[in-house]
């Protein structure tokens, strides 16, 4: 596909300017006609693509750094005033006169008192969606077997299109029943809803088709 | 660039007022010898957009700096120093070794310094992106002429796979041709997305990065291309090819495509490995 080099190519101001998404619509409809043909500009532009996605990694912005500073200072402050108000809640402690009693001010009200709040709650660790986006770290492995993600499905690594091995394609409502009939399938089902395993010489495609 | 002692138009005027709203104009260029190089630009494009959609389209503060520094001003030139020079090595260390990319920065900042290169810089980009698309160019070419010179290791030499047997290079090439042949039939935008997706390898950040469309949008839109493309072997499924005796398999499957497509759409006569079938 697409082997054929044209005579002109992009120049690096055409491709730039359609990186920002700034072409005429006649201009646009050219420039991907002749990058659709031309594999030299069409390298070109995924260099630059990965060049511009590893600077930003290297170098996260200022802007998302102070996101994810905003976020934690955000949540700071909601776990402190849920805090304060929790304890304000609370009958005040015969001997301590203030509202907001340390929880260590006596072993009674110590004891009356709900454990603080942790500044930060620890985030659950966060799953990846499985979709197209998790192509990057597309790499899974369950019971034994090497699971790689292409093209938004969990490909068994055992599986070689070319062995022609007998096949058979699970939609969506017929999933339960076939995990039921093969315990053996189940530990798969966390790989979501689209994987496709070989197990006894069947290769099980999960999902609709 | 521009010419400073034409005489003003309605044009002018109005992109005159424009730059007055929305660029500081911080250098000895004025807003209005600055209009000019806009008025020229749009002249340059020769498209149906009126001069105001035109200039408002621009990233304006940008070409006012690109404007200045092409006119000599030292001022705009420490500016695009401080904001640029950085990003330009750092561009390029992304393609080079670092000797080589400071080959590179020094190349491209003397041509955007003595060549005027930066006259040149349209405003239909942000200068950032405008100079990461010169520096790739420029990269790509110091690449190729390293390799072409062998001082840097061609590491397609030694791709693996080059023992794979004859059978498998066979069906392999099978696929490889119904592949190509179906993808031909896909629309511009569609066979682009499909083969910077799976031929260029890139992920859908980084394709979000240069077409435009989220990632939401382009996955969406390569499930349906994937799809348009099972549609189209599918209909080969009785065919013969015209240049083979075999018939196509009845098995190409989504996964099976899924699997293979980057091979497939990688596949070239000139790049056949192994057998030589």
């Amino acid at each position: 596909v697409s082997k054929q080099q044209p005579a002109r190519h992009l120049a690096p101001d055409d491709m730039a300017a359609m990186i920002d998404g700034n072409l005429r619509s006649d201009e646009h409809a050219a420039f991907v006609s002749h990058l659709a043909e031309c594999e030299e500009c069409r390298e070109s532009l995924a260099e630059y693509a990965r060049a511009q996605d590893a600077l930003s990694e290297s170098a996260p912005p200022f802007g998302r750094s102070r996101m994810v500073w905003m976020s934690l200072a955000a949540t700071l402050t909601l776990a402190t005033v849920a805090g304060v108000l929790t304890l304000r809640r609370q009958p005040p402690a015969p001997e301590v006169p203030s509202a907001v009693a340390t929880p260590t001010a006596t072993p009674s009200a110590a004891s009356r008192l709900p454990a603080p709040p942790p500044a930060v709650a620890p985030a659950p660790p966060r799953e990846a969606p499985e979709d197209l986006t998790t192509r990057r770290s597309g790499r899974r492995e369950i019971g034994g077997k090497t699971f790689r993600l292409i093209a938004g499905e969990w490909i068994d690594s055992a599986y070689d299109p070319l062995a022609l091995l007998p096949a058979e394609d699970v939609d969506p409502s017929a999933r339960d029943a076939v995990l039921a009939r093969i315990p053996a399938l189940r530990p798969y089902a966390v790989l979501g809803p689209r994987f496709v395993v070989v197990y006894g010489g069947i290769v099980y495609r999960f999902g609709p088709r | 660039v521009t010419d400073p002692v034409r005489a003003p138009g309605a044009d002018h005027l109005a992109v005159a007022g424009m730059i007055r709203d929305k660029v500081r104009c911080r250098f000895q260029l004025t807003a209005e010898d600055f209009a000019h190089t806009v008025i020229d630009a749009h002249a340059r494009q020769q498209g149906p957009r009126d001069i105001a959609a035109f200039a408002a389209a621009l990233s304006i503060d940008d070409l006012y700096l690109a404007a200045a520094c092409a006119r000599g001003d030292e001022e705009a030139w420490r500016e695009f120093r401080d904001r640029y020079f950085s990003y330009i090595g750092d561009f390029a260390r992304r393609f080079l070794p670092a000797a080589a990319a400071d080959d590179v920065r020094d190349q491209l900042i003397g041509d955007l310094w003595q060549r005027q290169r930066l006259a040149q810089y349209d405003g239909r980009s942000t200068l950032r992106t405008w100079l990461g698309a010169m520096v790739t160019h420029a990269s790509i070419n110091a690449r190729r002429s390293a390799q072409r010179a062998g001082t840097l290791a061609a590491e397609k030499r030694n791709e693996p796979g080059a023992t794979v047997n004859r059978e498998e290079d066979v069906a392999r090439r099978e696929f490889a041709l119904r592949v190509n042949r179906a993808v031909t039939s896909l629309d511009a935008e569609s066979k682009l997305l499909l083969l910077l997706y799976y031929e260029q390898g890139l992920t859908l950040d980084q394709m979000s990065t240069v077409l435009n469309a989220s990632k939401a949008t382009l996955s969406r839109r390569l499930s349906k291309t994937r799809d348009a493309l099972r549609t189209a072997i599918d209909a080969m499924a009785d065919d013969r090819s015209p240049d083979r005796t075999a018939p196509v398999p009845h098995h190409l499957d989504v996964s099976r495509l899924e699997w293979d497509l980057a091979g497939a759409l990688g596949w070239a006569p000139q790049q056949k490995r192994g057998s030589g079938v």
